[in-house]
């Protein structure tokens, strides 16, 4: 009997095609819309060589110290802060008209710059001009107060520069920002999950569906009968899962940390959630299926804003004003769960999100089997 | 007009769900123009960086002059010393920096001992190279006070560096006559009409043309008494009359949201660029009704092709941030120029012909799209009533 009724329903599943477009095909859609899109968002805050001009002036050409300055910053190496071109005034100018450098130095004769917007690339160069002129008036000071002190020494001392921050890093993943829309997208799927309980509550209450009620003429126990085919969809959205994780991962490069064990864990349980979270909808909602679906849709589009589908900062936001609300939002606790996979160095909180999954999970289903438990028409 | 009134009809009756794409269009124009803030780039003011400062250190007076040095270049933000709370405020940005003072630095620092601060960053980026040189060159010329100066206070030490730090380079904003107008929340909005409007039109039209299209529906149509020409007549200024009044929905609200922003030549520009893509929009709309055939694969394509073109074309993204690959799969796509042009426009101040036309050239490529796709659209539905009979 499990073999014939999970068959079936494998089938009924695999051909209706707007499930399978909204639970496969969309994510799918989506993830490449996002990695095209997002692809150099995160590119955009790393350090590029600054280009800038400098206007080689009498006065630039007789300053020996801010000429070795200029030099030191520009020559190639791993460090390259500045791409230098040396220039005349009028050309400098031309140059940052055209977008062609951010700003431009000239000495008249102490270092001036000249920029067109504000911004960090400015900001940079002229934290540079300042650290340059505050090192000089450093030896100035100096020599005024203790006159006896070894010049020689003191100009060598002053110039030479030494690192004072040593990185490190208590994660194993980079902190990318945009990883975290991908997580959000996984959710969704998870969620989307629901589609196919839905589908299935439909098909077993009588009233639902004409399906249905054939189905509950048959001499089957309903509840076994509804087991199995829950089985069936769970292997559907599982597959379907996999399928998303690895165009993810093997199309896309989004990386997950390399815990399979883990991921492949959470995957099942969110898989789980998203499918009785639908049964339990459509069990809840004894109205139209436009309306299921519509409630089904409304409620997973909320929970994956919240865990920052739309904008990642969003799941930071509620994690911080309203926890209460992240420990609920199944999409929040899937999302988090891959985050914390990724980025964090114990599995404490990640086995949190799975316990209050499971939890979730268990009360949804429970309160499907409330609702459609020893349910018999005697006339529909 | 029997066909015109039936065409509002169908409209009426799927009036649902196009109106959430109204709604949500509403609601994102809404919190455009309440995000937006004004910006005045008189005078240079410098970038500041959000950092996390913790101090395992006692609050020696070092310290203290390092930190009100460093509030020069960065914002404080105060965060719980959790490697956890930590790692995601780093993660989502909410602090790009993280400086950790070991315990017994100052001691050490005084005694010239080598010693360093702990730092977690975003790697490679520009934030992490700002931060860096802020902490070096206030270490360094400490470093440089203590060797030089035998004896010399930590009071003293603190006040002629802090005094030494704060020397600062004149700078100059030169923006060569292009007033930075702060439209920028009007073209976002504008730019976030070519997704609902979009969707809004390729639903309601599709849903038109899948009625108009049903087999036994169409040949009950083609035995009534009316000229057929009267009938394509009356769908086609359906068609227009509904497109118009989208158009006039969104464009509209758009402008009563951005009212003090939109009175003026770019506000009348965005407009007009809005009206030449519902053109486009509508001859896409048109195609993709024909093909569709029934109300499953309606949602779906609406939801791919008005996504999709949204994406990759800049609406939700600004087009600086995008791929080039992006940008050039986008070229082919109405709604890539129509971003575009809005961006321009948003930028004008200066409305001389030479700056007009780059707007114009992108409208008119616009209306291109819209020829060559109605021309597809006229074709294929050609080839339709040729299978058809």
């Amino acid at each position: 009997m499990f073999i014939h009724i999970f068959t079936t329903r494998l089938k009924c599943l695999l051909r209706d095609k707007q499930l399978v477009f909204w639970t496969l095909m969309f994510p799918i859609v989506l993830a490449t819309l996002f990695k095209v899109a997002f692809a150099n968002l995160s590119t955009t805050e790393l350090f590029k060589t600054i280009d800038i001009a400098v206007v080689n002036s009498n006065y630039y050409q007789e300053n020996i110290g801010f000429k070795g300055a200029i030099e030191e910053v520009s020559k190639n190496s791993t460090d390259k802060l500045f791409n230098v071109t040396f220039t005349n005034e009028k050309n400098a100018e031309d140059l940052l008209k055209n977008s062609k450098i951010e700003g431009y130095i000239y000495l008249n004769p102490e270092a001036n710059l000249v920029v067109k917007s504000e911004g960090l690339n400015q900001t940079v160069i002229k934290a540079f001009l300042d650290d340059y002129k505050s090192s000089a008036s450093t030896i100035a000071t100096i020599i005024a107060m203790s006159p006896e002190a070894n010049h020689a020494d003191l100009i060598k001392d002053a110039t030479t520069f030494k690192q004072y921050t040593n990185e490190i890093s208590p994660s194993k993943g980079v902190p990318n920002t945009t990883l975290n829309y991908f997580y959000a997208l996984i959710a969704m799927t998870c969620l989307y999950g629901g589609f196919s309980g839905l589908k299935e509550i439909t098909d077993i209450q009588g009233d639902l569906s004409k399906r249905a009620a054939r189905i509950n003429m048959a001499p089957v126990h309903k509840m076994k009968m509804f087991i199995y085919s829950l089985c069936a969809a769970f292997l559907i959205q599982f597959t379907v899962i996999l399928i998303v994780l690895s165009y993810l991962h093997f199309a896309l490069k989004i990386d997950f940390g390399n815990q399979i064990f883990y991921i492949l864990l959470l995957s099942f349980v969110g898989c789980a959630t998203g499918i009785s979270f639908g049964a339990m909808i459509s069990a809840l909602i004894k109205k139209s299926e436009g309306l299921k679906i519509g409630v089904l849709i409304g409620t997973t589009m909320i929970g994956v804003t919240l865990s920052g589908m739309m904008f990642a900062n969003m799941k930071y936001a509620v994690e911080k004003s309203f926890p209460i609300l992240s420990y609920i939002n199944p999409a929040a606790l899937i999302t988090d769960g891959f985050y914390t996979l990724y980025y964090y160095n114990n599995h404490q909180r990640f086995f949190i999100n799975i316990s209050i999954l499971t939890l979730l999970s268990v009360v949804f289903c429970l309160t499907t089997y409330s609702i459609i438990r020893r349910q018999k028409y005697a006339s529909i | 007009m029997q066909v015109f009134k039936v065409y509002f009809k169908i409209i009426k009756a799927n009036m649902g769900l196009m109106s959430i794409y109204l709604i949500i269009f509403l609601a994102i124009s809404v919190l455009y123009s309440t995000m937006a803030t004004t910006k005045n780039e008189e005078c240079f003011s410098q970038t500041k960086t959000n950092i996390a400062f913790i101090n395992l250190d006692k609050d020696t007076a070092l310290l203290t002059g390092f930190k009100g040095y460093l509030s020069i270049n960065a914002n404080f933000v105060d965060i719980e010393n959790n490697e956890e709370k930590l790692q995601d405020a780093l993660f989502f940005r909410d602090v790009e920096y993280i400086v950790t003072v070991p315990v017994d630095f100052t001691k050490n620092f005084l005694q010239g001992k080598p010693v360093e601060l702990q730092k977690t960053v975003v790697p490679n980026s520009t934030t992490r190279m700002y931060i860096d040189m802020a902490v070096n060159k206030y270490f360094n010329m400490a470093r440089v006070y203590v060797n030089n100066i035998p004896g010399i206070t930590e009071e003293n030490l603190v006040k002629e560096v802090s005094k030494g730090a704060s020397t600062e380079t004149s700078v100059q904003i030169k923006s060569f006559g292009v007033k930075k107008q702060n439209n920028g929340f009007a073209v976002a909005s504008f730019n976030y009409l070519a997704y609902s409007l979009f969707s809004v039109l390729i639903l309601g039209v599709s849903s038109i043309s899948m009625v108009f299209n049903d087999k036994n529906l169409k040949r009950r149509n083609l035995c009534s008494p009316m000229k057929n020409r009267s009938f394509n007549l009356q769908l086609i200024m359906g068609n227009l009359v509904f497109a118009l009044a989208s158009y006039v929905v969104m464009a509209g609200f758009g402008f009563i949201i951005n009212r003090q922003h939109m009175m003026s030549i770019n506000g009348l520009l965005l407009c007009i660029n809005a009206l030449v893509f519902t053109i486009a929009a509508l001859s896409i709309s048109f195609l993709v009704g024909l093909l569709i055939k029934n109300r499953n694969a309606q949602s779906a394509i609406a939801n791919v092709l008005a996504l999709g073109f949204s994406f990759i074309s800049g609406v939700f993204i600004p087009q600086q941030f995008l791929s080039d690959k992006a940008m050039a799969i986008a070229s082919f796509t109405p709604t890539y120029w129509y971003v575009k042009a809005n961006n321009v426009i948003g930028t004008l101040s200066n409305f001389s012909f030479d700056n007009l036309s780059e707007v114009f050239t992108y409208m008119l490529i616009e209306l291109g799209f819209a020829t060559a796709i109605f021309s597809v659209a006229l074709v294929v539905s050609k080839q339709k009533r040729i299978t058809n009979s």
